[in-house]
């Protein structure tokens, strides 16, 4: 089968659809879980379901979805109850209670499983597909379903996201404002335990928190701002479910919830290495920048001063383009970005610098003098020896420094070398 | 008028007694310093008063009220390291957050927040840091953040923990001109302080504290030889230290 054909089954679309909002819909409330550094807690509540599915089943004799969902998100919800009442058992650390909560839901989940299987419930060994998960199976009932809540998700981070994003950050002084923190924690919870539970039937109980937090450490890694990392990991989610399902039709045998977790783990390795090379990178553009910013500096600096010795503001190109090299080759691009810029232009044949290049070489001038002053008169360097350690600091000089530096001096008008200081503008 | 009535208070965490029948009434209008040595219950006196901490007995009134009822009239501002400052926002978004208790639920802020939040953030210097992230900051910047978010909040009584420590030359300067300039609107402060010297120059009313109540007046009154020394020395230091040695020799049981 080919990309095309797969794409086009409507069995397969129902899959990318419902797979692509699920991870969308975990993604989303994924972020405002390891901001709050509970990661852990989501897997937790995915292997907390299956007593619930479990139970459910029992009752209802059938893998009704209705009755199917209010187990789960009942036996969740139990098992977070469990997690907050053990908080009162001093004895117990955090990571503990996560410990101990989990293997006990999941545990007896297991059991009940097994027995139903064993006595030969009809239909109970298709219960099973919430252990792994069955993400090429994904019916329209529960794409709609999926839909439903990934709505309700949505619209309730839509409308209170003022106050989860005050509660993730510091839930004390939400309190303190006057937000009602009681239901906002319990809000959020609701979203946790919803997308968790939509999830099971994606990945299945044990890859769900996978699909929890990894798009949303990888967001995390990418952006710099909450809005942005909510967009970035909601997007690499959908992406990824959308890429596995179409790999698990294209290879037969392979199966389509792990590989979508499969590559959203490639996906977030893959950022947080080049996320730690991008810097380096970053680092070495704006050490570019710069360099190129003193060279517009120092070509602006070279004319100036060509105007000042020779009297003459104004040169064809050929004078140009000697001036420049006679002074290094790499000012001819600089001149030309600098003419691009139009801090030089090209009049009747002759360049010359624009009123905003003469204005910009002034004050290039002034600060490199003012410097050149202030090295000779305050650390006693020979006049001679001034030129070079005076070139390297006048790029990175505040206006503020500047001033300081010329009040020190006096308001001097004329530089080491005799040369005059321009005014300030 | 009375700001803030103490009386009887006393909290336990556990078995450890943080605070011990504490009773005091605290003037509004002045800036108030709450000092004594390290675990003398300063922040949990400050914590009990906006109510984050529960009483074991005893009952405290801030204007003669509940602290619950009248969240709208005071501003606490925590000590910086109760936060996550990794958290992916901007100074701006945490300034902002000091209007929020009076918007309704899902409402948006709006232009009279926004301005507020800047007024606020221009009174502590840091106006031009507003797009900044959190984990851009450095340590004075995030006092000053906080310092500012509480600023938005508009109230009567502000209760800082421990404002000015860790902080730069010129934060300290902004948070005392802060402190003077809420004084000067006759607003009430109340700050976990450390620094003696500053409370006898700039603070009118102080609270000296060691898990009792060790005295509580102004300024000239109140920090005495004979005071610092209940607060400091004497034998409630003596207590301490033994606790410390009993607590060194279980380590050395435990481990040796």
């Amino acid at each position: 089968m080919s990309w095309l054909e797969i794409f086009s089954h409507p069995l397969v679309l129902i899959a990318v659809g419902g797979n692509a909002l699920i991870a969308a819909v975990l993604a989303l409330v994924g972020c405002l879980v390891v901001l709050r550094r509970e990661a852990f807690v989501g897997d937790v509540l995915g292997h907390s379901v299956l007593p619930g599915i479990a139970l459910a089943f029992v009752l209802v004799q059938s893998e009704q979805l209705g009755a199917i969902l209010a187990g789960a998100l009942g036996a969740a919800a139990a098992a977070m109850l469990l997690l907050a009442a053990l908080r009162v058992e001093p004895r117990l650390r955090e990571d503990a209670r996560l410990g101990v909560v989990l293997s006990l839901f999941f545990g007896t989940g297991i059991v009940l499983l097994t027995v139903l299987q064993r006595h030969g419930v009809a239909h109970s060994g298709s219960l099973w597909r919430f252990l792994f998960g069955q993400a090429a199976g994904i019916t329209p009932a529960e794409l709609g379903m999926a839909a439903a809540i990934g709505a309700v998700v949505v619209a309730a981070i839509a409308l209170f996201w003022k106050e989860l994003q005050a509660l993730s950050f510091d839930a004390e002084f939400a309190q303190l404002v006057g937000l009602p923190v009681g239901w906002l924690e319990l809000l959020y919870r609701a979203l946790v335990l919803m997308a968790v539970v939509v999830g099971v039937y994606s990945v299945g109980a044990v890859l769900v928190s996978a699909m929890l937090i990894l798009p949303a450490i990888a967001a995390r890694a990418l952006v710099r701002r909450l809005p942005s990392m909510l967009l970035v990991a909601a997007t690499l989610a959908a992406m990824s479910a959308v890429l596995g399902v179409g790999l698990s039709g294209l290879f037969a045998g392979v199966p389509t919830g792990p590989t979508i977790v499969l590559l959203m783990g490639a996906v977030t390795a893959l950022v947080m290495l080049a996320g730690a090379r991008q810097s380096v990178l970053m680092q070495a553009l704006q050490r570019g920048r710069l360099v190129w910013q003193q060279r517009q500096e120092d070509v602006l600096k070279l004319l100036y001063k060509r105007i000042e010795s020779s009297g003459r503001a104004e040169w064809s190109s050929a004078e140009l383009l000697r001036t420049l090299r006679s002074w290094r080759w790499s000012a001819v691009p600089v001149a030309f970005w600098l003419a691009l810029r139009g801090k030089l232009r090209y009049r009747a044949r002759r360049w010359e610098l624009s009123p905003g290049g003469v204005q910009q070489a002034r004050q290039i001038v002034r600060r490199h003098r003012l410097w050149e002053l202030y090295l000779e008169r305050y650390v006693g360097l020979p006049v001679e020896r001034l030129h070079g350690d005076a070139e390297m600091l006048e790029h990175l000089l505040a206006p503020e420094m500047t001033a300081e530096l010329e009040r020190l001096l006096g308001y001097p008008t004329k530089d080491p070398h005799g040369r005059p200081i321009p005014p300030e503008d | 008028m009375i700001a803030i009535e103490c009386r009887d208070v006393t909290v336990q965490y556990g078995h450890r007694v943080a605070l011990w029948g504490v009773t005091c009434q605290l003037p509004a209008g002045q800036l108030i310093a709450i000092v004594g040595p390290n675990g003398a219950g300063k922040s949990t006196l400050l914590r009990a008063m906006v109510g984050l901490v529960r009483l074991s007995r005893g009952e405290i009134r801030l204007f003669g009220q509940a602290p619950e009822r009248v969240r709208r009239r005071v501003s606490y501002m925590p000590q910086r390291e109760t936060v996550d400052w990794d958290f992916p926002l901007t100074v701006f978004d945490v300034v902002l957050m000091g209007c929020y208790g009076e918007l309704r639920l899902g409402a948006r802020p709006r232009r009279e927040h926004y301005e507020r939040a800047q007024r606020a953030l221009e009174l502590v210097g840091m106006e031009r840091y507003a797009e900044r992230l959190l984990s851009e900051l450095s340590g004075g910047q995030q006092q000053r953040v906080f310092l500012a978010r509480a600023l938005a909040q508009q109230a009567e009584l502000y209760l800082m923990d421990e404002p000015l420590a860790g902080v730069d030359a010129a934060t300290e300067q902004v948070v005392l001109h802060v402190l003077e300039e809420l004084r000067r609107q006759g607003k009430t402060v109340v700050v976990v302080h450390h620094d003696l010297q500053t409370i006898a120059e700039r603070f009118d009313w102080v609270v000296l504290l060691n898990l009792r109540l060790v005295a509580c007046g102004i300024v000239p009154e109140v920090l005495t030889m004979a005071n610092l020394h209940g607060a400091y020395g004497g034998r409630l230091q003596m207590l301490s230290d033994v606790a410390q040695v009993l607590e060194q020799r279980r380590q050395r049981l435990r481990h040796g």
